[in-house]
């Protein structure tokens, strides 16, 4: 049996805007576990990334509010005070961004940079050691000649070796869980497939938990054990890869899957698509969020929200079509 | 064989960064018929977003001649400039900036009207609301400011605003690649009607290799500047001669069957080379698995290799190579 | 249990067009602006000070019946009381008056000089930064050598060729005023010039002359607008500071800087005819200062919803 490393339970994040309060995250609940990759997937604005954020407590400090349990080694998290926040990033929950044009500082050496969190972390590791440890990070993420490569720029180097360097920066100090935030959406194809690789080998070499988050299928199907689907701040289907890839449930994740464009995709048919456009999270929501949308909506739809239905072991779907009184 | 709609002779676009001359564009020929769409993929650098703004003459070329209908593009001059301005249009990959933030839609739409004074103030609100409708957005839309819309939607705003003047060639400069996948689906049908409707001649940018499959007729593979591989769009697929193609294509994570080992094994841990690094032999010899001594000597010339097919590669006459792992692909 | 089947029958569809649409009610720009700066306590209440600074520059002469030139000499330096508010000076006239007419007078200097400023400065920057090469840089090289001439020293030159007064002041104040402007509206353009909606206002044809002023300018005015209620108050520093050292208007005109000069003379025993004069001053400083900061959090980072 798998050890539990985190578990997130019915976490809300609210942010303050102008315009009202926008309840980005709307009650999610999920567990990540000791050496496995978990997707979490969803359009631009389903809340995938305040929700991530929020595990490590990176979310704008004033106009954030956050509720809920994220329970790590049965502490929540969101309880704790900035001091232990800064013990725990880094350590042991790591982060890598998306854009890494502007991930590093461009006014530190990748090694510094580097060196630098390690140092934060293991203070009383003397100087030499921690240098050797950064070397063999670098190595191990693919950059060539390390110790040349130790002293080079942030701007000397590509979009794929940048986000290399990110790589080596958040396994430096050996996290038990890795946060992916879109990390090859940036990079070109060919260089998406190597870091996506990379993750993989770090993942078997390290045993570290990698939570991915992206909007791209099919990188999901590369790399992921489990998958998190998320439409208007919830998760509405979770299960393992092959599972959601095969049995889609719910008719957003259908819908989903259906417009990722094919290969052998016929061209005198139209592409399919999900008219419409994911609500708007600064209202309330009566209902399910998606039914405006979805094809298969009922007269319950707009007035319920659905809650998440065990369709089959380890295979959970928020879907009123699944209540036994939905007969079909 | 009618003459092409648009011919590209020997373009070559450098630009100087302090001492390092960098070349975005290295003797590029290419043509597009009427009525088709031609697609341009490659990744960053290959020089793709460059080949469409030359085409539009937003940027000036260094060298070689655009013949837009058999007229030389170079040589136009202001009034002919301003003329063909209202047959060539271009749409942008990024729905933020494209669009005036202080312009309603409905000002942003009509302002090619009135810079080519086409109609009366009057017949103006009219004929945009019909566009409007026309690329899937309500009339009540046109009083609003580009940041009360999704990006979806400022991209048919784009559209939109370049078919205000009803061109007959439009530069899609990676349109879809700024959205979320069901509204690409969206926008890449919208275009494809538009296409069919109004006879628009497409260059479509992206290096997304399954919409471009879907909405090309032909695809050009750009590497560094280089033209390298150029036929219909079903061989591309089927039969990819170029070993950046192939890498290209085995690249794209597989979703069904799900694959979880790559494929892309000869290009880990290799760079593509700095433009001022490639001075003689082929851009790609570096990555290249398939390289040989030649290939760093001598740039290789586009050749046909078969009916609509061309390839620059010095590798394409030995066919047995090129086992194309189809069986693997799909 | 008996279920219930009409809950779960499926809806009719209606246009999904709908949902599209966007749910916020239609905002300007400038709306959003105000809506905005209103949340920032200390910028309103900077902007309920000027108002009523303003207010008074116009009426406040008026108000106590007495002119600014009226001297009594018998009722010369009395201190604040019931009949003037302010006090009186060494020629026994009205300060109250005499404060709201130097009022008048800094004001009128400060936004006259920041308004050709305004002008000249948005329109050298935005066409440096659309010309580009060459052109750019000698208009801006020529900015950097007319900054470097302190202008205090072309104040006295144009003092001894045109003579004193309140146009002389604004002429002093715009040759070298309108630099600063400049180089903001420069960058700021450079920046608007990177993006797509340039590009494709040429590709649909537009004239350079189009593109500067439906383009480019509009959307520097937050980055304008800044600046400008950032020039107002030094160029009524700048006034009175020159009225102070005895280059400015001349009496019986009074600005705000003359009556402090006189005031200063005086401190000692009469404190109120400098208190004044320099309160007046300092609250206009201060107030468009608090105002032109809260604009900037407001304007910037860009608006983008």
């Amino acid at each position: 049996m798998k050890k539990k490393l985190l578990d997130v339970k019915d976490l809300h994040v609210r942010f303050s805007t102008s315009r009202g309060q926008l309840h980005a995250v709307r009650g999610i609940h999920f567990s990540i576990y000791e050496g496995e990759t978990v997707g979490i997937v969803g359009e631009s604005g389903c809340g995938k990334s305040a929700a991530v954020k929020a595990l490590t407590r990176l979310n704008p400090r004033y106009t954030t509010h956050l509720e809920g349990e994220v329970l790590y080694e049965g502490n929540n998290l969101l309880n704790y005070s900035e001091a232990q926040m800064r013990g725990v990033r880094g350590k042991e929950i790591s982060m890598i961004f998306q854009d890494p044009m502007t991930s590093l500082n461009p006014t530190m050496t990748i090694g510094n940079q580097i060196l630098e969190g390690y140092a934060q972390h293991f203070p009383s590791t003397p100087k030499a050691k921690a240098r050797l440890t950064v070397l063999e990070m670098l190595r191990k993420v693919g950059i060539p000649f390390p110790e040349e490569r130790f002293n080079a720029y942030p701007h000397t180097l590509s979009g794929g070796m940048r986000q290399r360097v990110m790589i080596a920066l958040a396994l430096a100090c050996e996290p038990k869980i890795l946060l992916a935030d879109e990390p090859t959406t940036a990079l070109d194809v060919t260089i998406q497939a190597q870091i996506l690789d990379l993750l993989k080998f770090i993942q078997k070499e390290t045993g570290t938990s990698i939570l991915l988050i992206t909007h791209d299928m099919s990188v999901i199907a590369n790399v992921c054990d489990r998958v998190l689907v998320m439409y208007a701040g919830k998760i509405i289907e979770s299960a393992s890869v092959e599972t959601l890839f095969s049995h889609p449930q719910h008719p957003y994740t259908q819908r989903l899957l259906a417009a990722i464009p094919r290969l052998d995709q016929p061209k005198d048919q139209p592409l399919l698509s999900i008219e419409g456009a994911p609500p708007n999270l600064i209202h309330s929501l009566k209902g399910c969020s998606f039914c405006p949308r979805c094809r298969e909506a009922m007269t319950i739809c707009k007035q319920e929200d659905p809650p998440t239905f065990e369709v089959k072991e380890n295979h959970l779907s928020a879907c009123l079509k699944h209540d036994a009184r939905c007969i079909r | 064989m009618t003459s092409p709609f648009i011919a590209i002779k020997n373009l070559t676009k450098t630009y100087t960064v302090g001492k390092k001359v960098i070349t975005a564009i290295d003797d590029l020929s290419l043509t597009i018929d009427k009525a088709q769409t031609l697609g341009l993929v490659g990744e960053s650098g290959c020089g793709k977003t460059t080949t469409g703004r030359c085409l539009l003459r937003l940027e000036k070329a260094t060298s070689g001649e655009i013949y837009y209908e058999k007229k030389p593009l170079f040589q136009f001059n202001p009034q002919e400039l301003f003329s063909f301005r209202r047959e060539a249009q271009i749409i942008f990959q990024d729905p933020y900036s494209s669009l005036n933030p202080r312009m309603t839609a409905g000002d942003i739409i009509a302002e090619p009207l009135r810079i080519h004074k086409i109609l009366e103030e009057k017949q103006i609100s009219s004929y945009i609301a019909q566009l409007v409708t026309k690329v899937g957005l309500s009339p009540s839309a046109l009083k609003r400011f580009p940041h009360e819309f999704s990006g979806g939607q400022r991209q048919r705003i784009g559209i939109a605003r370049a078919l205000a003047l009803k061109p007959q060639f439009i530069v899609c400069d990676e349109p879809i690649s700024a959205l979320d996948v069901p509204i690409q689906a969206q926008i890449i049908n919208l275009l494809k009607d538009l296409q069919k409707e109004l006879g628009l001649t497409y260059l479509f940018i992206t290096h997304n290799l399954a919409m471009v499959r879907y909405i090309s007729d032909r695809i050009a593979v750009m590497y560094l500047g280089h033209l390298v591989e150029l036929c219909n769009a079903e061989e591309l697929y089927l039969n990819p001669v170029h070993p950046y193609t192939q890498a290209l294509l085995s690249a794209i994570p597989q979703i069904m069957p799900i694959k979880k080992s790559s494929q892309a094994a000869p290009l880990v841990h290799k760079e593509p080379l700095a433009t001022e690094q490639i001075v003689t032999g082929c851009p790609f010899a570096n990555r290249c698995p398939h390289a040989m001594a030649r290939c760093h000597t001598e740039r290789p010339k586009l050749k046909v290799i078969s009916e609509g097919h061309q390839v620059a590669c010095h590798l394409e006459g030995d066919k047995t190579l090129f086992q194309s792992a189809l069986s693997q692909k799909f | 249990m008996t279920k219930n089947n009409f809950l779960f029958e499926p809806i009719e569809k209606e246009q999904a067009q709908n949902q599209e649409e966007t749910s916020y009610s239609s905002v300007t720009y400038w709306q959003d602006v105000w809506h905005k700066l209103k949340q920032n306590k200390l910028a309103l209440i900077c902007l309920i000070i000027l108002s009523i600074l303003f207010a008074m520059a116009i009426i406040g002469p008026f108000i106590s019946g007495y002119t600014y030139y009226q001297t009594q000499l018998s009722l010369k330096n009395t201190p604040p009381n019931a009949t003037f508010w302010f006090g009186t000076d060494e020629l026994g006239r009205d300060l109250f008056t005499r404060c709201w007419w130097g009022a008048r007078i800094s004001f009128f200097v400060g936004i006259a000089a920041s308004t050709i400023d305004l002008i000249i400065g948005v329109l050298f920057g935005a066409i440096a930064a659309l010309a580009g090469g060459k052109t750019e840089e000698w208009m801006m090289r020529f900015a950097d050598i007319l900054y470097a001439i302190p202008y205090l020293l072309v104040v006295i030159l144009l003092m001894v060729v045109i003579g004193s007064g309140i146009f002389t002041i604004i002429l002093a104040l715009t040759i070298t005023g309108w630099i600063n402007m400049a180089r903001i509206v420069r960058s700021q353009v450079l920046q608007i010039k990177q993006q797509d909606f340039i590009t494709a206002a040429t590709a649909l044809g537009a004239s350079k002359k189009r593109i500067l002023l439906q383009h480019l300018i509009p959307n520097a005015m937050g980055a304008i607008l800044v600046t400008l209620t950032l020039t107002i108050p030094s160029a009524i520093f700048a006034e009175a500071f020159l009225s102070f050292l005895g280059l400015g208007v001349q009496a019986p005109i009074a600005s705000l800087g003359t009556m402090a000069n006189d005031g200063l003379a005086a401190l000692r025993y009469y404190p109120w005819r400098l208190f004044f004069p320099a309160v007046l001053i300092s609250l206009t400083m201060l107030s468009f200062n608090a105002l032109g900061d809260g604009l900037r959090d407001v304007l910037d980072p860009r608006l983008k919803t």
